[in-house]
């Protein structure tokens, strides 16, 4: 076990927004995980229920020093932290008894097995309604719970492509790009994260719990602001616009090659009043009052030569020293910044500790992903890394469940219970 | 006060107040829809976002841009000057029934106007004081300039979108925008539940950039675990690690597929005749199969293949088969979805001055205790003031026209 106050950083002593709400978590990967991760950052007691061997994100790159190995993997490090973890075979209807008494104790469930799932193994909203009748259950799998998509199975990929979002996110005339990994897993995390916060706020109401359906399909469709709606009203399907923003006032709006190895600074420009602000922050080149850009919609029309002559001034110059020439002159621009510019050299994710680091007890000292934003009264935080493969087992069964020491043999034994793997 | 609402939606009770641009019109939004009152505040004349096209049939006017209709549905409106101080003390008493405020304006501007935190806490002890800034309410970058695009460079998730020998490219649709109201209705709700517990507000400083770069999956793994940068690899997924592996996405008879390269529906493939080599035995074994060399010749026959197949016919056939594969849809593709349609993605809104009706996207949760329902359009101008201002605070209707002639309202 790691000893409280051995890391750097952590929030031990705050009191979370969350203390002493139970949540079941029965999700795998990513979404679900996530999502139960925040409530568990701000003080909730999440309990991670795993399959025996221990779930497919134990397994998944990046491991610590490139050994794979069932508590090495920093996915599953980062993305289950300060959750307590305990293995269990639900496929055996002991070990679905076990997990329904486990929600009896509970405040709020989530899953992202497939529709259906969850009713074969017992384990449905009406079940566990029987045993704790305020349950909040969450199902957040790929499609939902009803409609013919309800059984496919989908990962980050393919996710982002039927939800339109890979199409989208490209430049004209080009292939399809979307994204190199899975935004909808986040973005599939959220509504859970919405549903189960109200949710619980509406429980301390009414006394009531509920089951929530969501699909992350549908999460990510509602990310594309009035596109939809240009749709429904004005007849036009939007397409692939790289990084340019039709229907508005924006120019120039793109991303300059700047000096260095595949180094990049976006410059976004708004209305006449910062295109004034821009000129100057270019040291009012001569081109510039070419009456190809004199006016915004000269400008509009030219955008292709504007963003070349404006190359020719950023590739003199790194990606930092343009985003600070244009600041300076109120002008919003941005370094495209890698990992290891957020990892290594942003002062203002720094100054956010973004980054901290804690103590594992296998893979030894490294950084997580802190709370992206800043309570004053409960800022909640990093308390311990994620569970080693059924560390919490003792705890889960025996203190919170009363079972007796020879029980829990007996059922690990029996392959109802894993065994814990702590290193 | 609201309609009879309260008991059949999560938030019924509470009353959010909206300071909010377009990074947090999306928060306020969500908060909405859950049931909360959202009281939009704006300029008089109307809030900026109202410039933001498109517009309904193209025409611009300050009542019809589907941009500000999409994200201030289930809002009311009002218009307020912060500005004045007839408009602070105004707010100080909107503030006295408010549960969450929820602001875009730059660090330190609020306190400017003696309405920062501390001063409406004094007022109202619960209160709960959402920032969403670019950056965050402190720290060097703090007063640097913010735009959706800058989000997504500056939070890190613009260097993994796009190819190789194509500069980054934006995701689409204001991800940075969307990502940073998520994570700040979020963190109103976790604040919200510290109250419930506790009677006690407080104040959630919500930066851009730093809820884009906790959404990135792999990209800081690689970085903390190996040293190593993620970075632009076309639909090449970062799950497969290091190396030269095959992309997810393929041409198809009618548009694209993603699929999972190297794990490809065989049988069907050898049925129609295209399966090359794919059937000897060595393509059975999975390291063989997904190792970058396996995929890449996997996946050349599996292209070709494609090419004889739609979108509709893969997906099917391929979940049919328990492969996980799906269509590269486009946003036509979406509205027309059997999926989408059979849960009632779509939902019809009245829009009663137009006297037309439109398709909005609907739920981000289906619950039958206390449904997701999109409730009225956005408002207009002001449209509520005389029930806030008159109804609510008690202004006579000659205060309300001295207050509008003196630009408070």
């Amino acid at each position: 076990m790691p000893k409280a106050g051995l890391y750097k950083g952590g929030n031990m002593e705050t009191k979370g927004a969350l203390d002493g709400i139970r949540v079941i978590d029965f999700t795998r990967v990513l979404a679900g995980p996530g999502a139960a991760r925040m409530l568990a950052d701000h003080g909730a007691e999440v309990i991670k229920l795993e399959i025996i061997t221990g779930e497919v994100a134990r397994y998944v790159i990046p491991a610590r020093d490139n050994v794979i190995g069932i508590n090495r993997s920093g996915y599953y490090n980062n993305i289950n932290r300060n959750k307590l973890g305990a293995t269990i075979n639900l496929a055996d209807p002991r070990g679905g008894e076990l997990a329904k008494r486990l929600v009896k104790t509970a405040d709020v469930v989530v899953e992202n097995f497939s529709a259906g799932v969850m009713d074969r193994l017992g384990l449905g909203y009406e079940a566990l309604k029987e045993v704790k009748p305020d349950i909040i259950m969450v199902s957040m799998p790929g499609f939902g719970q009803t409609g013919p998509y309800r059984t496919y199975a989908s990962y980050g990929p393919t996710l982002q492509a039927v939800g339109g979002i890979t199409y989208l996110t490209a430049f004209p005339d080009h292939e399809p790009a979307g994204f190199g990994y899975s935004y909808s897993d986040y973005s599939g995390g959220w509504p859970t994260q919405f549903a189960i916060l109200s949710a619980l706020h509406w429980r301390r109401k009414t006394g009531k719990g509920l089951f929530i359906d969501v699909s992350q399909m549908e999460a990510l469709c509602a990310l594309y602001g009035a596109s939809m709606l240009d749709y429904s009203v004005n007849k036009r399907a939007a397409k692939p616009i790289g990084n340019r923003l039709p229907h508005r006032a924006a120019v120039p709006h793109g991303a300059y090659r700047c000096k260095g190895e595949d180094r990049w600074c976006v410059i976004s420009v708004f209305g006449e009043e910062e295109w004034q602000a821009f000129c100057r922050a270019l040291g009012s080149p001569a081109w510039i009052k070419d009456e190809r850009f004199s006016t915004l919609l000269s400008r509009t029309e030219n955008m292709d030569e504007l963003d070349r002559l404006i190359e020719e001034w950023t590739i003199k110059r790194t990606p930092e020293r343009v985003m600070e020439i244009m600041q300076r002159a109120g002008v919003a621009a941005g370094v495209v910044q890698n990992s290891r510019d957020l990892f290594e050299s942003d002062p203002q994710l720094k100054h956010y500790q973004f980054f901290k680091e804690m103590e594992h007890p296998v893979i030894g000292r490294v950084a997580y992903e802190n709370v992206p934003f800043k309570l004053s009264e409960t800022p909640g935080g990093l308390r311990k890394p994620a569970p080693l493969l059924g560390q919490h087992n003792d705890y889960v069964f025996g203190k919170i469940l009363g079972m007796s020491k020879e029980e829990i043999a007996e059922y690990t034994e029996e392959g109802v219970i894993g065994t814990p793997q702590l290193d | 006060m609201a309609e009879q609402i309260n008991e059949e939606t999560l938030l019924g009770d509470l009353r959010v107040l909206d300071l909010a641009d377009e990074k947090g019109v999306y928060c306020t939004k969500i908060l909405a829809d859950l049931g909360a009152e959202v009281i939009k505040i704006e300029k008089p004349g109307g809030d900026p976002i109202r410039d933001n096209g498109p517009f309904y049939h193209d025409i611009p006017h300050r009542e019809r841009s589907l941009y500000f209709w999409q994200f201030n549905a289930n809002k009311k409106g009002i218009t307020l000057n912060l500005e004045t101080v007839s408009g602070q003390d105004i707010f100080k008493k909107l503030i006295k029934t408010a549960d969450i405020l929820v602001e875009t304006y730059r660090p330190g501007y609020l306190d400017g106007l003696g309405l920062g935190y501390k001063e409406l806490s004094k007022i109202n002890t619960g209160l709960i004081v959402t920032s969403i800034t670019s950056y965050g309410s402190s720290g060097p970058y703090k007063d640097y300039k913010g735009s959706d695009i800058v989000g997504v460079a500056m939070g890190g998730m613009m260097n993994v979108c796009g190819y190789r020998d194509t500069p980054p490219v934006m995701p689409y649709g204001e991800q940075a925008y969307h990502t940073v109201s998520s994570y700040a209705a979020i963190a109103s709700l976790i604040a919200l539940n510290h109250r419930d517990a506790t009677g006690n507000g407080q104040h959630v400083d919500v930066p851009m950039q730093s809820c884009v770069a906790f959404s990135l999956e792999f990209a800081n793994l690689w970085y903390i675990y190996w040293g190593e940068v993620l970075g632009r690899r076309g639909t090449v997924h970062g799950s497969s690690g290091l190396g030269a592996y095959a992309p997810n996405v393929y041409q198809c008879k009618d548009g694209h597929m993603c699929t999972f390269p190297g794990i490809v529906p065989m049988e069907w493939i050898e049925a129609d005749g295209m399966v090359g080599d794919l059937n000897e035995p060595k393509w059975q074994d999975p390291f063989t199969k997904l190792s970058p060399e396996g995929q890449a010749h996997v996946m050349e026959i599996t292209a070709a293949w494609m090419k004889t197949h739609t979108k509709a016919e893969l997906f099917e056939g391929c979940q049919n088969m328990h492969i996980s594969w799906a269509p590269v849809n486009t946003l036509e593709d979406l509205i027309n979805d059997p999926h989408l349609n059979d849960r009632g993605f779509f939902v019809p809104l009245e829009h009663p001055e137009l006297g037309e009706t439109f398709i909005y996207p609907g739920a981000l949760m289906k619950m039958k205790e206390a449904p997701w329902r999109l409730r009225r359009r956005a408002p207009l101008i002001g449209e509520h003031n005389v029930e806030i201002y008159e109804g609510e605070l008690g202004f006579s209707k000659e205060q309300l026209a001295l207050l509008a002639e003196g630009g408070v309202i």
